[in-house]
């Protein structure tokens, strides 16, 4: 394994989501952020948004960027109404822990199902990733997950999923053709100056 | 097996004729070939290095007897339930008492061939339960009453017209034929049925040990639905899944994604050890996995079968089988579609369910492209032994089994026999009689062979070393030329020869399940070669399937340690001659005009992928480029020349492939590094030239250099010289035959304009 700058792995990482059709934009500062989420979502002309599995500071930034929008903070919900809000939604906005350079997967990790229906129902999707957490391969990530989950100790262990571009099928005389029950648009932000949660 | 055997050639028919039943299936198999090379190289992939590795992970997984249990435990430890089941029935009965507990009509799952193994569906219906489909192929195939065709691209078999069409009937309103309008259909359908079930069922890709998880990768995202939705998820997985650690599991997502498709990775590769939360309430989610047994257990303590169990199921070798790909998975499969299907559906279905094993030809191709380097043709001899003990043998089998005997016999009364091997009586009444079907061209045979014109002692020095050559039957009886002149040029390169007293090489008993008088053959062989290999001969032979029964099939019909000597010493002649090629004395022929189109042998591609007779072409002055759909030429050995279906018809229709290609080359000479030469009478623009490629310095190296100072190597042109070369005959029905024959000049044959030029 070569191991690259830090600049050259998210050139790389950058590349491989374009090639997997997803959309990344580097955010350098808070503003930013702010400004980037809200013209993806005015961008795809949506108005229902649901969030999820965010670290608790970004629940104010992406309240302030979505303003006049219905936005739902799934973990406020009574959990009975979680799944139809997803349903009901354009856009789902969630957290990236990590990612993986060469193969532009994002990692999810969740400890509470109202990421995963966040992140699969609506059409958008749109993750949030600090940009320092790349990893190179799927070997490295792999190892990463398994001590993850390895530490989380039995019957607390996360669901993680490994998330590479949106949803794809070539089902139909093999042409591709995106969006077939998860979301038809992968958005990834890369916090360029957020460390960690 | 006289009734199995029709009912599949019937099948076979039907595919032939009726090519809309397979839809576009070799053009996809063709791009998830080139995808998947692709991949490979952007990947930077080591491929020998990774299957080694992901072979390592699988054959210790499968083998360890202690592997189910702790996963089991550590599932139970995560607040899961597990349940062993060692039939599908049993497994089907457990999903049923869940779906009657949770009161739920219907099902939603995702995409998991085990389900379909215990055939999940029907027997839930049976019982009044839907299992609806999510995966869009599977769906499809669900909608329209078939079962998949593929493993990875279940539906390929349908065109997008024909799903618009049964779409718009079932959903009862205008579907258009485009992709995405079936898509959104498709997407409007099923998100109700998401959003409604209580029960969703995924298989598993692997089993953790250590946390008790399993992954489960789907590019569609339906199986993060079906196990995130709904309050019950049960998970079906077949024993073999299981690995260790987490650490085993990064090689086998990376090899499912790569082989199947030529993706990096799944698009979501999900590691599941338990349920979660819903907005922080539980919500009393349950969290059920079914471990399946079905026979992996007998099939572990298989010495040959066990190697199935190994399959990490990435859809690849289906992609590569020539026969697969004209007949497609509903003919070549039976729940298990493709060439791993063969010995699976023989372990867990049943013999009679496998009698699709005769379509494979042996080529060889599905072991070279798997990435567990899993030995699936040699699993298909197996089961093809067994169908053969239970049901019998067909009479072209064991006429082509005796082709040693025939050889013999032919040459002692050539040219007798050879005259009557062309004449139409004759071979009408082979062809009642033995089932060889008379279209084909028979080698002509020459009672002056190879062995009668060598004199067991060789000119040559051992200064470069010794060899022993195998000149199987073709060189032997067919075409000592050949043999005499890869033995002229070994001597010049400085390798004293000797003929071996070997036999053939015995192909056809692997072709055709008769693996005890091959393994019988192997240890006779191997009786003579094994000693040589002692006392450093290397055995080099011109015949590819010769090297490849040497290399690959010998060791495994004759274990320990002298099958593998004789096997580390094998090569191919025009590997062998390789790195001498500089010393040879040819000269690059002015007359080398054109392009020579190589078709690569099958079984030259589990060795060398004729790059060095390729290399040697070059060397003598031509321009080469391989010509070729990626996999057969269809005629396999001898298995296109029997009669039928299942055996002439069924290699055109694999060989007409190959043919549209040279015809769309612009090359006029076509070659291949194998013996035969197979002309159609009835077509004769569909003739393919085989050459034995060595027309070499007859005479030689001049005295006199050349201009530039170089000896000077007079080379006949490929064709020019005395081997057999197949040209037009000049008849007054013009373009009526082709057959064999030394050519009186240069010769060079076109596909499909026929042209020759003088
Ligand atoms: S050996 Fe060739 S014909 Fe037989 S199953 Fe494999 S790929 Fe198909
Ligand atoms: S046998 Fe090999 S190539 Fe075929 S599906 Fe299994 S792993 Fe893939």
């Amino acid at each position: 394994m070569v191991i690259l700058s830090e600049q050259k792995r998210t050139d790389q990482f950058v590349a491989a989501l374009r090639e997997l059709r997803a959309e990344p934009h580097s955010v350098a500062t808070r503003d930013a952020t702010r400004s980037t989420l809200r013209s993806i979502v005015d961008g795809h002309r949506s108005h229902r948004v649901v969030v999820a599995n965010l670290p608790s500071e970004f629940r104010t930034l992406v309240g302030a960027a979505l303003e006049g929008l219905s936005v739902q903070f799934l973990e406020d919900l009574p959990p009975k109404e979680v799944v139809a809000a997803c349903a009901a939604a354009e856009v789902g906005v969630t957290w990236a822990d990590f990612a993986i350079a060469d193969d532009g997967a994002v990692v999810e990790v969740a400890h509470d199902d109202a990421a995963r229906l966040a992140a699969s129902l609506p059409i958008v999707h749109v993750i949030l990733l600090p940009a320092g957490r790349l990893v190179q391969d799927v070997r490295e990530a792999m190892a990463r997950a398994g001590r993850i989950l390895r530490e989380s100790g039995p019957a607390v262990r996360p669901t993680i999923t490994f998330i590479s571009g949106p949803s794809r099928t070539g089902d139909i005389e093999m042409r591709l053709l995106y969006g077939v029950h998860g979301p038809h648009s992968l958005h990834v932000l890369l916090l360029d100056w957020y460390e960690g949660r | 097996m006289r009734t199995g055997r029709s009912r599949l050639a019937a099948k076979v028919r039907q595919s032939i004729e009726e090519p809309e039943r397979i839809g576009k299936l070799w053009e996809a198999m063709d791009r998830a070939r080139a995808a998947r090379t692709t991949t490979i190289e952007k990947a930077g992939l080591d491929l020998p290095v990774f299957r080694e590795q992901v072979r390592s992970i699988k054959e210790t997984a499968v083998q360890d007897p202690t592997i189910a249990e702790a996963f089991a435990e550590a599932v139970r430890a995560n607040g899961g339930h597990v349940f062993f089941a060692s039939t599908g029935p049993e497994a089907v009965r457990y999903i049923l008492d869940l779906c009657r507990a949770e009161k739920a009509e219907f099902l939603v799952k995702s995409k998991s061939l085990t389900s379909e193994e215990i055939e999940m569906n029907q027997g839930l219906e049976a019982e009044g339960i839907r299992a609806i489909e999510t995966d869009l192929g599977e769906l499809l195939c669900q909608v329209a009453g078939e079962k998949p065709s593929h493993l990875v691209m279940p539906a390929i078999h349908m065109t997008s017209e024909r799903i618009a069409r049964m779409l718009t009937e079932v959903y009862k309103e205008p579907i258009a034929p485009e992709p995405s309008s079936i898509l959104s259909a498709v997407r409007a359908r099923l998100r109700p049925m998401f959003l409604a079930a209580n029960v969703g069922v995924t298989g598993a890709n692997i089993g953790v040990a250590e946390t008790g998880s399993i992954v489960v990768e789907t590019n569609e995202g339906n199986g993060r639905l079906v196990s995130s939705v709904p309050r019950i998820h049960i998970a079906l997985i077949g024993l073999e899944k299981i690995v260790r650690r987490w650490e085993d599991a990064a090689d086998l997502v990376r090899g499912h994604a790569i082989s199947a498709t030529g993706q990096r990775m799944t698009v979501y590769v999900s590691l599941i050890s338990q349920r979660q939360a819903v907005a922080g309430d539980p919500m009393g989610r349950e969290f059920h996995v079914i471990i399946l047994d079905n026979g992996r257990t007998r099939m572990r303590a298989d010495p040959i079968f066990k190697d199935a169990l190994n399959c990490i199921r990435c859809g690849a070798c289906m992609n590569i089988c020539p026969t697969y790909g004209v007949t497609g998975g509903h003919v070549f499969g039976h729940i298990y579609p493709g060439p791993i299907g063969i010995p699976w559906t023989a372990n867990v279905h049943g013999l009679e369910e496998a009698s699709f094993a005769h379509l494979c030809v042996s080529c060889g191709l599905c072991h070279e492209i798997c990435p567990v380097d899993i030995d699936i043709p040699f699993m298909i001899a197996k089961v093809k032994e067994q169908d053969v003990e239970a049901h019998g043998q067909p009479t072209a089998e064991r006429f082509f089994m005796a082709s040693e005997a025939f050889a013999k016999l032919a040459s002692l009364a050539a040219p007798l026999a050879n005259g009557f091997l062309e004449r139409g009586p004759m071979r009408l009444l082979m062809e009642w009689t033995l089932g060889v079907d008379r279209r084909r061209t028979l080698p002509a045979f020459t009672h002056r062979t190879l062995r009668s014109r060598f004199r067991n002692k060789s000119g040559g020095s051992e200064r470069a070393g010794k060899v022993a050559f195998f000149p199987d039957l073709y060189a032997e009886y067919n075409n000592p030329d050949l043999g005499l002149r890869a033995i002229e040029i070994l001597e010049r390169l400085g390798y004293s020869v000797m003929i071996p007293d070997v036999r053939w090489s015995g192909m056809p008993y692997v072709s055709y399940g008769q693996l005890g008088k091959a393994s019988k053959l192997a240890a006779a062989n191997l009786r003579v070669l094994a000693p040589l290999v002692d006392q450093g001969y290397d055995i080099v032979s011109t015949e590819p399937t010769a090297v490849y029964m040497l290399r690959k099939v010998y060791p495994k019909l004759q274990e320990g340690d002298r099958a593998a000597q004789v096997a580390d010493h094998s090569r191919g002649f025009f590997e062998f001659i390789e790195r001498d090629l500089s010393r040879l004395p040819l000269r690059p022929d002015r007359d080398a005009a054109g392009t020579v189109g190589f078709h690569i042998p099958c079984h030259d591609r589990a060795l060398s992928s004729g790059v060095p007779a390729m290399r040697f072409l070059e060397w003598a002055g031509y321009r080469v480029r391989p010509v070729e759909t990626g996999t057969c030429c269809g005629i396999a050995g001898t298995y296109g020349m029997k009669s039928g279906w299942l055996g002439y018809e069924l290699s055109m229709a694999v060989g007409e492939k190959l043919f549209d290609q040279f015809r769309a080359s612009d090359c006029t000479l076509i070659s291949t590094e194998s013996s035969r030469h197979e002309p159609d009478r009835d077509r004769p623009d569909t003739g393919l030239i085989t050459t034995g490629l060595l027309r070499l310095p007859r005479r030689e190296v001049s005295r006199r250099p050349d201009t530039r100072g170089r000896p000077r190597a007079a080379l006949p042109s490929v064709a020019g010289s005395r081997g057999p070369v197949l040209r037009r005959r000049r008849g007054r029905r013009r373009g009526r035959a082709l057959r064999c024959r030394p050519p009186a000049g240069r010769c060079q044959t076109k596909l499909g304009s026929a042209k020759r030029s003088t």
